[in-house]
């Protein structure tokens, strides 16, 4: 991903890429887990400004996508820690979801709910999963756990996920 | 490659995620930020307590478990709760405690897991427990005064849920597992139960180098031991349960993370890398998830 030209030429270039290929998974990412659009823009920032931050190690990185999928994690997760969030609804309704640009089903909005409803580290593994593409050996990595304990969480949340996924497209 | 329903929940999400499309010059923004962190004022709020949270380090010794001051706050806070409210310790864990330090005083607030503002933890409110530096430890109601509401009422009845209306919570919801299940099988009687462990604590993890404390610190067979020695000292009935353990080194806080997984449970607790106390443990058994 390296470009010629000046050090800072490079950097914009090489932000400009990650930018460019996974601003929006990141950001479907981030607001699955934290259910609001402003928050998951300002989390889908504070990644892309980490990475900015490691941009020496990071280029040389093999899997930068894995990297900013589990900084992009951590940083909702710090998020949701804080005092205000403590505090916030966590019951997810149709209405928090964004205006869409397709069209959809009644289904795929059920599955969108369902999945931002798994508890945290359930709906972890799924999004690193379904949104991000990663296999269970680079989220495993990501998240320092065991292969078999990624598959295991994604069973779980396959178990969590029936009723809906069972459900017809009756609205489509 | 992705399992069919992996395909299937992707698919859906990025159908109905489509609208997200994005901040437009999102890099300039960000070199113009120049690597500065950027906080949002609710952030900057929480910072601040965060550092009100700074934790006495002294310890409590029970049953050969060390607990820290923290820990030990939330352990006699939920004692108080239990005893001026009636609350069984199966209701305690439909309840999230939080440790509070402000100003020289201790206090732990209990609240839903479905948040305080949720439709659910409107009706159950939070119990505070504040520690006077002199005397006991009070336990307070948010609903303190409002028994006439409760009293005598069914779930959707009662704009305030006490004890009794826990208590059909989790009836209810121990009613509607066994009929998912009982439908789920009988779709699919092939199906292994679930889970396929006997009773008893299994650990899923194995930890990689670079998430280890290194030498000297508490290793991850002594915090797995040690988690295992408090859950069952706080909720007896798991003896009985197939619980799996899930751990990792959090380098920024300087402690063991291990979740619990039961069929519907999920804990977390943290112990301390250097001195293996017990800084948190807390198991929600799940009355309010949707599974």
């Amino acid at each position: 991903m390296e470009r010629p030209g000046t050090p800072e030429a490079d950097r914009e270039a090489w932000l400009d890429d990650l930018v460019r290929l996974y601003e929006r998974p990141l950001l479907r990412l981030c607001f699955l887990e934290i259910g609001d659009r402003q928050l998951a823009e300002d989390a889908v920032q504070e990644t892309y400004l980490k990475a900015l931050r490691h941009f020496g190690r990071l280029r040389q990185y093999e899997n930068v996508q894995g990297w900013l999928a589990k900084t992009a994690v951590n940083t909702c997760r710090d998020m949701r820690k804080t005092g205000w969030f403590r505090h916030h609804n966590r019951y997810v309704t149709p209405e928090m979801l964004p205006e869409a640009a397709e069209d959809f089903t009644a289904r795929d909005e059920s599955i969108t709910l369902v999945v931002m409803a798994l508890p945290d580290r359930l709906r972890e593994v799924v999004l690193l999963r379904c949104v991000q593409g990663l296999n269970q050996r680079e989220i495993a990595k990501l998240l320092g756990l065991s292969p078999s304990a990624v598959c295991t969480r994604l069973e779980r949340a396959r178990k969590k996920l029936r009723a809906v996924l069972e459900g017809g497209d009756e609205n489509a | 490659m992705p399992e069919p329903w992996e395909r299937d929940v992707s698919a859906a999400l990025e159908r109905r995620l489509s609208g997200l499309a994005g901040t437009p010059g999102l890099t300039q923004k960000i070199l113009e930020t120049g690597g500065k962190r950027k906080m949002k004022k609710k952030m900057i709020l929480s910072v601040v307590l965060a550092a009100l949270l700074i934790l006495s380090t002294s310890t409590a010794l029970a049953a050969g478990m060390k607990y820290s001051a923290q820990y030990s706050a939330i352990r006699a806070a939920r004692a108080a709760v239990q005893e001026k409210y009636g609350l069984t310790d199966e209701m305690m864990q439909m309840l999230q405690p939080e440790y509070r330090e402000e100003q020289g005083e201790k206090t732990v607030v209990f609240a839903s897991p479905t948040g305080i503002a949720s439709e659910t933890g409107k009706k159950i409110g939070t119990y505070t427990v504040r520690f006077p530096a002199e005397g006991e430890a009070e336990a307070a109601w948010s609903h303190d005064g409002r028994e006439a509401d409760w009293q005598g009422k069914d779930l959707d009845e009662a704009r305030v849920w006490a004890a009794p209306q826990l208590q059909m919570q989790l009836d209810a919801k121990a009613a509607q597992r066994e009929r998912e299940d009982a439908a789920f099988y009988s779709l699919n009687p092939g199906a292994t139960p679930f889970p396929t462990h006997a009773p008893g604590f299994y650990v899923e993890t194995e930890i990689y180098p670079e998430n280890t404390p290194g030498a000297g610190y508490v290793t991850y067979e002594e915090a797995l031991e040690t988690v295992k020695l408090a859950a069952l000292e706080e909720y007896p009935y798991l003896a009985g349960r197939s619980i799996t353990l899930v751990g990792q080194y959090l380098q920024e806080e300087g402690c063991w993370r291990i979740e619990l997984h039961g069929v519907y449970e999920m804990g977390e607790a943290k112990i301390d890398g250097k001195t293996g106390e017990v800084l948190y443990l807390n198991i929600d058994n799940g009355a309010f998830s949707n599974g």
